[in-house]
């Protein structure tokens, strides 16, 4: 059995030492199916003690720092296959990470596939750690006050992970470890959108814009489509959250059309704000072709869009308190709110304007009624600072005589869209 | 600590404990105790193991509460008295013991919330650390192993972890573990991180070195702390591992804010009861002489020496949630956003006050600085329960209403504003006025009568209304005689306004 283990450190030690950073990441992952068979026949000898495992290393494994690195693979694997124990599993591969991080920082390129697996099954073997925990904390006999804050722990980790790679002054550029940049932060992103804490993303933002603007780094067009794609995606969910739909529809659409077209989940989740931030800015629908092909997002949208496009103020409010939640959560509401105001309402007011013969000269009461029939019971000084508001963002042309209690409207087009 | 350690390792017993003589009996400060008290104290810590040390402090701490209370403490016969080994086995055995100090703790940390004296006394003799107390202790040990680290590389997780584990032992409450070991691993990254502009944790750090401030500049052994003083310290208090109690000795109701920029002097710093007969008094004052650079000064100091004695209780609530008040009154934003962020991490600790009054002003204080990503943030929590309750319902509006432009809307909620509400919207509400100006002058023609003005922006009076168009020049473009805004002639002054208005902020805002 030990035998199985020799072998297998084995194979470790040749693919470091002819840098096959491919096979030491097969090798290491903790779901790699060659190292849970081994803990698991070695556990069931009884051979599975660190310190059989320790000894079998130093006798295979040539750097003492790799060597480590086995060693801990091995510990994760055996505190997820055999001790059932996530908080332990949880404590070796963040010990990994950062034996890893320290191992990056003397060599190059070659290193970065070993460092993706590592990272990115640190974060999900972080998570699984603050589930647990708050499965303990939830319990009533439970003493523990404990806060699920490993991943957040992790996520350090990572974020050194970042200031490794973007650090690299030794290597050309070909072989730097820069090219680990956009994966890293993508990843970290995902981190932070999942703690909620958007600021520590915005502040990874400055840094990379700083770096990439002193010509540090290559541009992210010369990445892998992969890690562009899911960077582009987040700084544009960041530039949405700003109110700065412009540059949202700019990142999101390099995300799209970078975008593998069989990933239809990762389109989707695109859509879902370059949607809404094309419709105010464009006042542009998407077609029936999108609704077929992402039907979560017809369930999401396409009621809300069909009632501002009519105007139908009654449909999207209710619409919109039923999503309300939803788009909360997703940073999406104040976006509905402001297609409410700035796409709704005028085209409410269009209505009125079409029902009163298309007068130039419609009455503020006339624009009260119309709200009314659509249950908005507001008075006339409220409809009167509506229309202004949207004389001033230009959806109306014309303007409020508050003399004569009336709106005049430009003869022509006065409901541009 | 090392000096501390160091006599805690030669004397288990009373030696130290003979002291001059006291003159007020029934005191909660231990330098009053009677000495046989002192010595029934050192015998109870020889009596046990260290890993019951915490039992025992909290059935010591019961005992002597209770003859506080009693005002007993010089009547009881302390030679004689029996050991309060409830719960505490005469061996240590390790894990188990453990477990039930934890319950044992929680227990304590229910109750929390004693009497005034009750608290000080055993404050003052070491038996009940708050929880940023163990930051202290831990953060030295980490130091050291730190600087191991940088010699041998592979020895510092060991050592650290080892750190972390003892002094989690001695942790009483179970968050603190995770503190300690957070702040350990972040201190290492500040430290092998040739750059940590990453930002990860800049605020948390520099949280943590202001607490570090507290704690004596490294290899200075001789901390003024009332350790050093030996008239009434038992040797036994100190343990290695124990973190050090902070409990201040002065008398005086007022003091004059300065900022600390050495250890604090026990002798300056005034001790709960002191603290809580200060905070009358400034209420006092400041009903009758409404002194506002006074009250805040006073204030300060008082959040001052709440902070170098770690004390977080529903007093440390109430005098934060006063000085926010008075502060907001003042318009003084940046002195109030300093209590709000205290608040905020008071009340994550379930500690009593008016969480959702101050989060409504919270709202209302990000649509001031206009900060997006927290206020999403906030929106994201936000419970429906808490929805539901009319001062955040209320500012929920007011970001509608300001999202939307909608300055009718604004200015009524502006009107009707609960609680403190409208003084934080005061200060913003001019910048809002620029705006809804701006658009009204766009919309609106010929003119407008100054009478809308005064209702659409929000003024009490007509009066008022002049007064803050005159200020912005507008004043101008009033006929005298009907008193109307001849709008398309006042639109680029509208316009310039609004502009000014809305230049970058500044956040702190303070005055």
């Amino acid at each position: 059995m030990a035998d199985d283990l020799e072998a297998y450190f084995q194979r470790f030690q040749t693919a470091v030492a002819g840098h096959w950073a491919k096979d030491i990441s097969t090798l290491m992952s903790s779901n790699g199916q060659s190292l849970i068979k081994i803990v698991k026949s070695l556990h069931a000898v009884r051979l599975a003690d660190t310190d059989t495992v320790s000894r079998v290393a130093r006798k295979t494994v040539a750097d003492k720092m790799w060597r480590d690195v086995a060693v801990h693979c091995w510990k994760v694997a055996y505190s997820i296959h055999v001790a059932l124990d996530i908080m332990a599993a949880y404590r070796e591969q963040n010990a990994l990470t950062q034996l890893l991080n320290r191992i990056a920082e003397r060599t190059d390129k070659w290193v970065l596939p070993v460092v993706y697996t590592v990272t990115q099954e640190l974060r999900i073997i972080a998570m699984e750690a603050d589930h647990y925990i708050e499965d303990r904390v939830s319990r009533p006999s439970a003493s523990n006050s404990a806060k699920p804050n490993k991943l957040e722990e992790a996520a350090r980790t990572i974020n050194r992970t970042l200031t490794v790679c973007l650090n690299d002054r030794n290597s050309s550029m070909p072989n730097s470890r820069k090219w680990g940049v956009y994966f890293i932060i993508s990843l970290l992103f995902k981190i932070y959108f999942k703690l909620g804490t958007i600021s520590l993303a915005t502040s990874v933002v400055r840094v990379l814009n700083a770096s990439s603007a002193a010509g540090d780094i290559p541009s992210v067009e010369e990445y892998p489509k992969a890690h562009m794609v899911t960077f582009k995606y987040y700084v544009g969910i960041l530039a949405f959250m700003d109110e700065e739909y412009e540059k949202a529809q700019e990142h999101l659409h390099v995300a799209l059309n970078n975008c593998h077209k069989r990933a239809t989940r990762n389109q989707e989740l695109i859509l879902q704000y370059l949607l809404p931030a094309h419709l105010l800015l464009h006042r542009r629908y998407p077609s029936k072709s999108v609704w077929r092909t992402f039907p979560r997002l017809q369930i999401i949208y396409e009621e809300l869009f069909n009632a501002s496009k009519r105007g139908d103020m009654r449909t999207y409010e209710a619409a919109l308190a039923a999503r309300e939640k939803l788009f909360v959560i997703r940073r999406i509401y104040l976006t509905m709110l402001k297609i409410r105001t700035k796409i709704v309402r005028p085209r409410l007011f269009e209505q009125v304007y079409l029902a009163s013969d298309k007068s130039t000269r419609v009455p503020v009461s006339a624009f009260r009624k119309g709200l009314e029939f659509v249950g908005i019971d507001v008075d006339d000084d409220q409809v009167e600072c509506w229309a202004a508001v949207m004389i001033y963002q230009g959806q109306m042309k014309g303007y409020i005589s508050r003399e004569r209690k009336t709106i005049v409207l430009s003869n022509n087009d006065p409901f541009p869209r | 600590m090392t000096l501390s350690s160091k006599t805690s390792k030669t004397s288990k017993t009373s030696k130290t404990t003979s002291s001059s003589a006291q003159n007020s009996p029934a005191n909660g400060n231990p330098a009053v105790w009677p000495d046989s008290l002192k010595a029934y104290v050192g015998r109870c810590f020889a009596s046990v193991g260290p890993s019951q040390r915490s039992a025992m402090e909290k059935n010591l701490k019961k005992v002597i509460t209770s003859a506080i209370e009693s005002t007993n403490l010089w009547a009881i016969d302390w030679d004689t008295r029996e050991l309060p080994l409830d719960g505490i086995k005469a061996v240590d055995d390790g894990e188990d013991m453990l477990e039930k100090l934890k319950t044992n703790a929680k227990k304590r940390a229910d109750a929390k919330s004693d009497s005034a004296t009750g608290t000080v006394a055993v404050g003052a003799m070491r038996t009940s650390p708050p929880p940023p107390a163990s930051y202290k202790a831990t953060s030295i040990t980490f130091t050291k192993s730190d600087q191991k680290y940088s010699t041998t590389n592979g020895q510092a997780s060991s050592s650290i972890s080892k750190a972390t584990k003892r002094s989690a032992k001695w942790d009483q409450r179970n968050v603190e573990p995770e503190i300690t070991e957070d702040s350990a691993k972040r201190k290492r990254t500040s430290i092998f991180a040739d750059t940590n502009y990453l930002g990860s944790n800049i605020e948390q750090e520099r949280k943590e070195k202001r607490l570090l401030r507290f704690d004596s500049p490294s290899g200075n052994e001789s901390t003024p702390t009332p350790a050093a003083t030996p008239d009434y310290v038992s040797a036994t208090f100190v343990q290695d591992t124990e973190p050090e109690i902070f409990v201040g000795r002065s008398m005086k109701l007022e003091k004059k804010y300065l900022r600390l920029t050495s250890a604090p002097d026990p002798e300056t710093v005034r001790p709960l009861h002191i603290l809580r007969q200060t905070l009358d008094l400034l209420k006092e004052k400041w009903k009758s002489e409404r002194n506002y650079a006074y009250i805040c000064d006073q204030f300060k100091s008082m959040r001052q020496d709440l902070t170098v004695q770690l004390i977080q209780n529903d007093f440390t609530v109430n005098v934060y949630e006063i000085h926010a008040r008075i502060a907001l009154e003042n318009g003084d934003l940046g002195e109030y956003n300093q209590c709000q962020t205290q608040l905020r991490s008071l009340y994550a600790m379930n500690i009593a006050g008016h969480p959702i009054e101050f989060l409504a002003y919270r709202i209302l204080y990000l649509l001031h600085t206009r900060n997006r990503s927290d206020m999403n943030d906030l929106l994201i929590e936000l419970t429906d329960e808490q929805k539901a309750d009319d001062a955040i319902a209320h500012a929920l509006q007011v970001r509608e209403a300001m999202t939307d432009q909608d300055y009718h809307s604004l200015m009524r909620l502006y009107l009707s504003a609960p609680n403190m509400g409208g003084y934080i919207m005061d200060s913003f509400i001019d910048r809002e006025r620029h705006a809804a100006l701006e658009i009204i002058c766009k919309a609106f023609r010929p003119d407008v009568p100054l009478r809308f003005l005064t209702d659409e922006i929000g003024f009490d009076s007509d009066k008022s209304c002049y007064e803050f168009l005159e200020k912005h020049a507008l004043n101008q473009f009033i006929d005298e005689s009907s008193l109307r805004l001849r709008a398309k002639d006042a639109y680029p002054t509208a316009q310039n306004n609004r502009m000014t208005a809305f230049k970058k902020i500044d956040i702190k805002g303070q005055i």
